[in-house]
């Protein structure tokens, strides 16, 4: 028998059908465990991914360095684990904001309807229109110590990223989760929970979102990829991720400068951000296609 | 100019990839264009100026492009001595041109005698006369005009007119670069209308409203198109008094990205970059190894000065022996060897090794991280349970180490700098903000307890008074005015900048500097880290380009430039 | 109709306004100014001189009454100067605006071109092996960060083949370099960001359209497949894709920043990031606002189409 369509285990058997879904899967969990790796490689190498070995400059691979050196000598594969590290870190870390602020906002719409729906759904469209990127280059040079917030310490430069990147993707995911909700309204289990007196917050918490979970997931996976991409050019714009921290956007944005003489610092970030970025857009599709959801909402980017 | 054209295809590209280029051409029947018979010059910089306006807001790539079309009345030449470039003879206190005078209050001021050069003339014709000098004076001291650099007019008390080509200034006060006079000159037979409401001045002058208004130049080049972010085309000015110049036309191109930049360069899209407003060293470095023999690089001591000031108000810094021992904590030989090729060169104090009064018998701090532990031993601060130290009170040695972001070279240092510094127990948090942020909140307002990385340029013979002198520390009551950011305190050293400026004997002097060289080294108010080099990457068939190594461009000899077989 | 487009309009009005304050209070937030950047910048300003400067430039009143200064002035069409360039800021915004209008305009022509048939055809033979190499070119541009994408364009046409000039709007070495020359790389660059969205797009519009019933009868009828597809089915499929062409604006504008930089090319993107970076507060709310009335113009323009095409809507009724 076939499993019902919204049943959970039947879009597991379907997302398995999808092979190079199942197959991005596969590669952005190899990357996520080498991402974890980090300190088993460095203990293998003997180095930590800030070793500075000035001689060590540029140097081609060897067995020090099994894929070569950075322009300060340090090891690039080291390197690049702590920037896949902080890049799917970033990606996944603003994806949830995203989806947060995304399903808040979605299902409040969605479910309340009338002239909330009115107003927020207003919204969302306004910021899809807008030209994102400059807005986010304003919020990334503003200082917010000025506000009475602690902008001393690295991890919160990362966190001001994280935010200002989830302020990117989240109508997506409002768009899809409103049109969730404003089918699961109507069912019966809904209005039988209205009549016995549930209030709001509770039906929408114990109802409408787990019924509307499915396109938030894949809006939410297919999100990550153009995430990761918006660090890279607000890197590019010396606004990202900041150093000692790497992050592939990052990497790639110092290696123009050595593009002739080190194409290799250049080829491996520029090949990690490509992969990872196809690799969650099929996962996403994947997805989508397991749980039947009609999410053709390109992704919106700001590049 | 066949030759010309060959250099460019020659640059653009190898022979496999232009023969399938030429295949490919044929196949959608499309030729790659003929470079057309040209004697254009383009020049690729990495800004835009955002005014063409000689004395509103100074600027190097506006400064740059200025040389060509405008000349100061004196500047510094590449002896690093100062010369007439509008003036015809130099005024000094020999040739008696130049003679102190008693001020009214008792001091002692100068008057100097400028004749100008005879045939200098704005390009629409009219003559440049003491009249335009006056009228510049007049328009700088007008309330609202929005001169940049004003103390330098501010300081002349009365100009006198003896002939349409000769005037003599009042200085209120006499230094030893009593002859300079390096400020713009603007016409007054054009400037006069725009200058009458001075407040709207800045927004009104044909500088930039009407750049192409041939009467604004007197140089060997005048403006003829701006397009702003993009270009700014050159032509020759007919009325220009020197020698005449070898090309029609000169185009200056900004492309800010250097990657960019260097693929232009590669391609032929622009035939030169400028060394001032140009490559970082270590584009220039790989550059040589990859110009594929079409260009010359070379690398010039340029007179910016890359130093890393410490806040001497901070709990950390206000032992010297803290400072002397970072300094010995860090290599920097190795840093200039690595990043730089060796070719910028380590600093021992903020002189220059080329100015005048430099003393190379500065105490130096070689790489001793042996040395750099004992003095923060003793200075109380013992390796703490992280391997960070710790003072007696629990205080950790660890402080933000900051710079201006996306500055890529800055960044590789910075990070250098901070993986020796832990090498020695002390931890810096790199942190870093956009320049008008680091310059305008953190530097100025001295927020940041650690430590300030950025580069300050000097003049050939300019007192660092800002910089040292401790009324000059910027604080809530003098308005966060002054450049002493460290916060340098020493009553020698007011004296030192005080009687330096007015010291008209080059020996005395040479004592005197010496003497400041020697205590900024001793006493260490910042890490000199390096000068920088100003990298000239040069096409084989361009020659006449002579840097100079200080703030004058090389542009202010445009006229030299040639093209050769 | 006419009522539709009143509330269009106090809508956008309302939008630039909200903007304008928050951009304010972001740009506010923002420490430091330009002349404390001059003054290190060069050895002969005194800090008498910067401190003249700064009144002069009114940074020393508190930021509210900057702001209501403004807008005072800008609801009378005085959008002042710009501080950084002392020239009227309209004046600095139009040929900006022309040159990224141009740039826009092209490159959402090529991805349509080449979004159009490329969807169509992978949505005819879905599943296949052509489908997949589609779906796999459409996601391999979009997966290339811009600014990196810029790059290998000009090294390989610029500096390897030394095909197309690397930079620039126009033939400025004097050597007959035709001006469309300049724009092919920029074009492209732009075009990567939204093609593979709009090929997807087709495609699954495309998929819808086949399945209906009309284009089955048409098949039954013995209509011959060209004229099914390109007749009917994609006359329709194309309706909804003229909304994602309207929302895609935001991404264009926004991409033209990357692309302004790396080519070297005068346009608002480069405009707008230069004037935030040296807060030019005129210039950089101004042209903001006028980005974001160029979008909404075209989210409009995509909305009167979509009505037009597709009569199953009427103006003020199915669309707000």
């Amino acid at each position: 028998m076939r499993p019902a369509p919204g049943s959970r285990l039947g879009a597991w058997r379907r997302f398995c059908r999808h092979g190079p879904a199942v197959a991005a899967g596969a590669v952005l969990a190899v990357l996520g465990l080498m991402a974890l790796a980090l300190p088993l490689a460095e203990a293998a190498l003997g180095l930590r991914a800030e070793t500075i070995d000035l001689l060590a400059r540029l140097s081609g691979p060897s067995l020090a360095h099994p894929i070569g050196a950075d322009e300060l000598g340090r090891d690039l594969l080291l390197r690049l684990l702590q920037g896949a590290r902080v890049s799917l870190f970033v990606g996944l870390a603003a994806a949830l904001v995203t989806t947060f602020i995304g399903a808040v906002l979605g299902l409040t719409a969605g479910y309340f309807g009338g002239w909330l729906d009115a107003v927020l759904m207003r919204i969302t469209d306004f910021v899809i229109a807008l030209p994102l990127l400059p807005l986010l280059i304003v919020m990334a040079a503003a200082d917010l110590s000025r506000l009475g917030l602690d902008a001393d310490r690295p991890e919160h430069a990362t966190l001001r990223i994280i935010l200002i990147l989830a302020l990117v993707g989240w109508t997506t995911v409002a768009r899809l989760a409103r049109g969730a909700a404003l089918v699961v309204r109507e069912r019966e289990y809904v209005q039988a929970a209205r009549a016995l007196g549930t209030g709001s917050t509770a039906i929408l918490l114990r109802h409408v979102l787990p019924n509307s979970l499915s396109p938030i997931v894949v809006a939410a996976t297919l999100s990550v990829g153009n995430l990761i991409l918006t660090e890279s050019v607000l890197s590019f714009l010396g606004l990202g991720i900041q150093p000692p921290l790497a992050s592939w956007g990052g990497m790639l944005t110092g290696a123009q400068a050595m593009i002739r003489d080190a194409p290799q610092l250049a080829i491996w970030p520029g090949l990690l951000i490509f992969v990872t970025v196809v690799a969650f857009n099929v996962l996403g599709d994947g997805v989508r296609d397991a749980f039947d959801v009609e999410a053709d909402v390109p992704g919106l980017q700001t590049r | 100019m066949a030759w010309l054209r060959d250099r460019r295809q020659w640059a653009r590209g190898r022979a496999v990839p232009r023969i399938a280029a030429l295949i490919i051409a044929g196949v959608f029947g499309y030729l790659p264009p003929a470079t057309g018979a040209t004697d254009t010059l383009t020049i690729g910089i990495t800004q835009f100026p955002s005014t063409f306006h000689p004395a509103i807001n100074l600027m190097a790539a506006k400064q740059y492009i200025l040389a060509m079309t405008l000349r100061p009345v004196t500047d510094y030449g590449h002896d690093w001595k100062l010369r007439c470039f509008l003036c015809a003879e130099l005024p000094t206190i020999e040739n008696g041109l130049a003679e102190p005078t008693e001020l009214a209050d008792g001091g002692t001021g100068v008057a100097v005698t400028y004749r100008l050069h005879p045939d200098a003339t704005w390009g629409d014709g009219t003559p440049v006369t003491s009249a335009d000098v006056v009228f510049t004076w007049e328009t700088a001291l007008r309330e609202g005009t929005g001169f940049a650099a004003r103390e330098e007019y501010a300081r002349i008390l009365k100009i006198d007119v003896i002939d349409a080509k000769t005037f003599t200034l009042h200085v209120d006060r006499l230094t030893y670069t009593y002859n300079a006079f390096g400020g713009a000159i603007l016409p007054a037979h054009l400037e006069a209308a725009p200058a009458a409401e001075p407040a709207e001045y800045r927004n009104r002058t044909l500088y930039d409203t009407q750049p192409t208004e041939p009467g604004l130049w007197y140089g060997p080049y005048r403006i003829t198109e701006v397009v702003s972010g993009s270009h700014v085309v050159l032509e020759p000015n007919p009325t220009w008094y020197g020698p005449e110049p070898a090309f029609g036309r000169i185009v200056v191109r900004v492309i800010e990205n250097t990657a960019a930049l260097r693929a232009n360069l590669l391609s032929g899209s622009i035939d030169y970059v400028s060394g001032q407003v140009g490559f970082n060293t270590d584009e220039a470095l790989a550059f040589e190894r990859d110009g594929e023999g079409a260009f010359n690089v070379s690398f010039v001591p340029s007179l910016v000065y890359e130093h890393v000031d410490f806040n001497l108000d901070s709990l950390y810094f206000g032992d010297r022996r803290v400072r002397q021992a970072l300094m010995y904590a860090i290599d920097r030989e190795a840093l200039v060897d690595a990043l730089f090729g060796g070719k910028q060169q380590v600093a021992h104090s903020l002189m220059h090794p080329l100015a005048p009064g430099f003393d190379p018998d500065v105490r130096t701090y070689a790489y001793d991280p042996a040395h750099a532990g004992q003095l923060l031993d003793e200075a109380g601060w013992r390796p703490g349970p992280d391997g960070i130290r710790v003072s007696a009170e629990g205080e950790r040695l660890s402080f933000p180490l900051m710079t201006t972001a996306g500055s890529r070279v800055r960044e590789l240092v910075q990070q250098v700098l901070q993986a020796q510094f832990r090498d020695v127990g002390v931890e810096a948090l790199i942190r870093n903000q956009p320049a008008r942020v680091f310059f305008g909140e953190t530097v100025s307002h001295r927020t940041n307890p650690g430590l300030n990385m950025y580069a300050f340029l000097s003049t050939p013979e300019g007192v660092p008074v800002e910089m040292l002198r401790s009324d000059r520390i910027p604080a809530e009551d003098n308005g966060f005015s002054g450049q002493n950011f460290p916060g340098y305190r020493s009553d020698r050293m007011d004296e030192l900048l005080d009687t330096l400026e007015l010291e008209l004997d080059p020996g005395r002097r040479d004592a005197m500097w010496s003497e400041l060289q020697r205590m900024y080294a001793e006493d260490l108010p910042a890490m000199p880290l390096y000068f920088r080099v100003e990298p000239y990457v040069v096409p084989v068939w361009l020659s006449g380009i002579r840097p100079t190594g200080h703030q004058v461009p090389a542009t202010m000899w445009i006229e030299e430039w040639r093209a050769v077989e | 109709m006419i009522r539709y487009l009143c509330r269009r309009a106090i809508g956008a009005a309302l939008v630039l306004v909200i903007m304008s304050i928050v951009l304010y209070a972001l740009i506010g937030l923002m420490p430091g100014d330009p002349i404390d950047v001059m003054v290190q910048a060069d050895p002969r300003l005194t800090p008498a001189d910067a401190a003249r400067l700064k009144a002069l430039y009114g940074l020393d009143l508190p930021l509210h009454e900057r702001y209501l200064n403004w807008l005072g002035a800008a609801l009378t069409g005085d959008f002042g100067y710009s501080r950084l360039h002392h020239r009227p800021v309209l004046e600095l915004l139009w040929p900006r605006l022309g040159v990224t209008v141009e740039l826009l305009g092209l490159s959402l022509l090529l991805s349509l071109l080449l979004a159009i048939p490329a969807g169509v055809l992978a949505a005819r033979r879905a599943y296949s092996w052509l489908d997949h190499l589609v779906s796999l070119l459409s996601l391999g541009a979009y997966s290339v960060p811009a600014f990196w994408l810029a790059l290998m364009l000009i090294m390989a046409f610029s500096v390897e083949l030394g095909w197309l000039p690397a930079s620039g709007i126009g033939d400025l070495a004097g050597d007959g370099t035709p001006d469309w020359h300049h724009m092919v790389l920029p074009v492209i660059t732009l075009s990567a960001a939204t093609v593979g969205g709009f090929i997807r797009f087709v495609r699954a519009a495309m998929m819808e359209e086949l399945r209906r019933d009309y284009v089955r009868t048409a098949r039954a009828k013995g209509l011959r497949e060209r004229r099914v597809i390109y007749r009917h089915a994609l006359k329709n499929a194309l309706v909804p894709v003229i909304t994602i062409v309207g929302l895609s604006l935001g991404t264009l504008v926004s991409g033209a920043l990357v692309t302004e930089t790396m080519f070297a090319y005068p346009g608002m993107g480069k405009l707008i990031y230069d004037a935030v970076m040296a807060s030019d507060y005129n210039l950089a709310l101004v042209s903001l606002l006028f980005a974001t009335l160029l979008v909404l113009l075209g989210n409009l323009a995509a909305d009167l189409t979509y009505a037009w095409m597709d009569p199953r809507v009427r103006i003020g009724a199915g669309l707000s």
